[in-house]
């Protein structure tokens, strides 16, 4: 086949690629607008009921109206930094413990059942006993969205230092390195993109952790509007809160894939 | 004198069920310089050999001596080159060759300087920077090379070091990593399943026997062969004469073993 040829085909196979993507999008922007608009419509011509879920229209109202009054920030810098702590420490605290139970595998026998227990039990029905035990404030909050997450991490990255390769170790006792810098040099690195996928999921349980958390005692934070817009009956808010949780949940999510391909861009 | 001395060295793996003895009464010493492959069929407990002589598993009976003293622990004179090249994709290729310098708290400027020129000499000092996943099978065990070189041991062990690479590489390979050993007089052990190999690159050629491995022969390869490259080596005419006599041997162990297994 002549070059002309094949450059005019491989021209084609962009082109094909390229309206596909651009396809995916319009039905995607289809899918939201038709959404929300029928939405708008429906609580409007009153097929829904529009006390219980209000409209687009209201909600964005309310929204500008609290974004520039100022009290809106207050709240999402409460719940995005009690998440942020929560994830971060669950996840810290989590792979600390991992390290633990593979320095020593009797302590990993031992606790193996009491893991399986923990793992298995709602965290979130811990609530009250850590309202009680560490007061009504932050501090028993960002302990939930610890909590909710510090066992899954542990098993998750206690099976993957188990997993690693136990070759690369060979290679680092061959050099006389002792367990520690076995540790250091190939278990911690190697299992380093099981411990940021670890914080992937950690993103999403801390919000479940804090936003109970919230409910249960806080006076801030975007659980607090969801739980007073509930008690004053005011869905507005309630479904005002809930859409600004996804939104910052969804970047916060983007924001530690992005981390992630930076991260571990060669550990393949 | 002898480097390295092993005295009735034997290994056996217990498990609920059993005790499975892989090694039995092996007795070798190994001269600086010499050249060794040990040589048998798959699971005749070459590579168990390998580890115990590494010091990194110890033996159930007997013991290894290396210049004359016991050894429990990973011998600082010793370097372990494994089957595949294991770098660290982690880390740069001038990070995974100062890996053994590092863990041995030797990385002083000299020798820094001296692993470098060694991976200048092998031809990839313009990989210093790239991270292992950038190069080729054969680059990668090249570096694994350099890195089991860097602490400067004076005998090396190679398990199956060419095995996972294609026909061409692994004799280019052979060729680079024998000269290397000579020109820097080192002893060296090689574990292969590979007859034309063994015979290519080393002076002595030990037959195991299996279940449990033993030495079954001790082979002398001609001087002929010894002074030649392993490229060469395997078109010289002695070659497949000890070629054939080592592949008549092997196909005595595995008749012992059929006998073995059907009495």
């Amino acid at each position: 086949m002549s070059k002309t040829i094949m450059n005019k085909k491989h021209l084609e196979f962009l082109l094909a690629i390229k309206k596909e993507k651009r396809n995916i999008r319009i039905v995607q922007l289809l899918i939201f607008l038709s959404f929300f608009s029928m939405w708008e419509i429906f609580s409007k011509q009153g097929w829904i009921n529009p006390l219980l879920f209000s409209s687009p229209s209201k909600i964005w109202s309310l929204f500008i109206t609290k974004a520039t009054d100022g009290s809106l920030y207050i709240h999402v810098a409460y719940t995005l930094g009690e998440t942020v702590l929560g994830f971060i420490l669950g996840t810290l605290f989590g792979t600390l413990l991992a390290a633990l139970l593979w320095w020593s595998s009797f302590l990993a026998r031992v606790l193996d059942p009491y893991l399986v227990v923990l793992n298995a039990m709602p965290k979130v029905a811990l609530g009250p006993i850590l309202i009680v035990a560490i007061g009504p404030n932050f501090g028993s909050i960002i302990a939930m969205g610890i909590l909710i997450s510090i066992i899954i991490t542990t098993l998750v990255v206690y099976t993957a230092f188990q997993n690693v390769d136990e070759n690369y170790v060979k290679v680092v006792r061959s050099f006389g390195g002792d367990k520690n810098q076995c540790f250091k040099e190939v278990i911690l690195p190697a299992c380093f993109p099981s411990i940021i996928s670890s914080l992937k999921v950690n993103v999403g349980l801390s919000w479940v952790g804090v936003i109970v958390g919230e409910f249960l005692v806080s006076k801030q934070g975007l659980g607090y509007m969801i739980i007073y817009g509930f008690q004053v009956f005011n869905f507005t808010l309630v479904l005002m809160s809930l859409l600004v949780i996804a939104v910052i949940a969804t970047l916060m999510y983007q924001g530690v894939e992005y981390l992630e391909s930076k991260l571990i861009k060669h550990h393949s | 004198m002898a480097f390295l001395q092993l005295k009735s060295v034997g290994q056996t793996y217990f498990s609920k069920t059993s005790a499975t003895t892989a090694l039995e009464d092996i007795s070798l010493s190994i001269n600086e310089g010499e050249f060794v492959s040990i040589l048998g069929p798959s699971g005749c407990g070459k590579s168990t050999l390998l580890s115990i002589i590494a010091g990194l598993l110890i033996p159930t009976t007997g013991t290894v001596m290396v210049n004359n003293q016991k050894i429990n622990q990973p011998h600082p004179k010793i370097g372990y080159m494994l089957q595949q090249d294991y770098l660290f994709p982690w880390k740069t290729i001038e990070e995974n060759i100062m890996l053994g310098l590092k863990l041995r708290n030797q990385k002083t400027e000299e020798n820094i300087q001296a692993t470098i020129r060694l991976l200048k000499e092998i031809g990839l000092e313009h990989t210093k920077n790239k991270y292992p996943s950038e190069l080729s099978g054969g680059m990668r065990q090249r570096v694994a090379l350099v890195r089991t070189l860097a602490t400067q041991p004076k005998m090396l062990l190679l398990d199956e070091p060419f095995s996972a690479l294609d026909y061409q590489t692994k004799l280019k390979l052979e060729d680079l990593v024998s000269s290397t050993l000579k020109e820097f007089g080192k002893t060296a052990i090689l574990v292969t399943h590979d007859i034309g190999e063994a015979i290519a690159m080393s002076d002595h050629v030990i037959l195991l026997s299996s279940n449990p491995g033993r030495i079954f022969r001790t082979f002398k390869i001609p001087e002929t062969l010894r002074s030649l490259l392993p490229f060469e080596a395997r078109q010289h005419p002695d070659f497949s004469a000890t070629f054939q006599q080592i592949w008549e041997e092997l196909e005595h162990i595995e008749q012992n073993d059929h006998e073995q297994e059907t009495s």
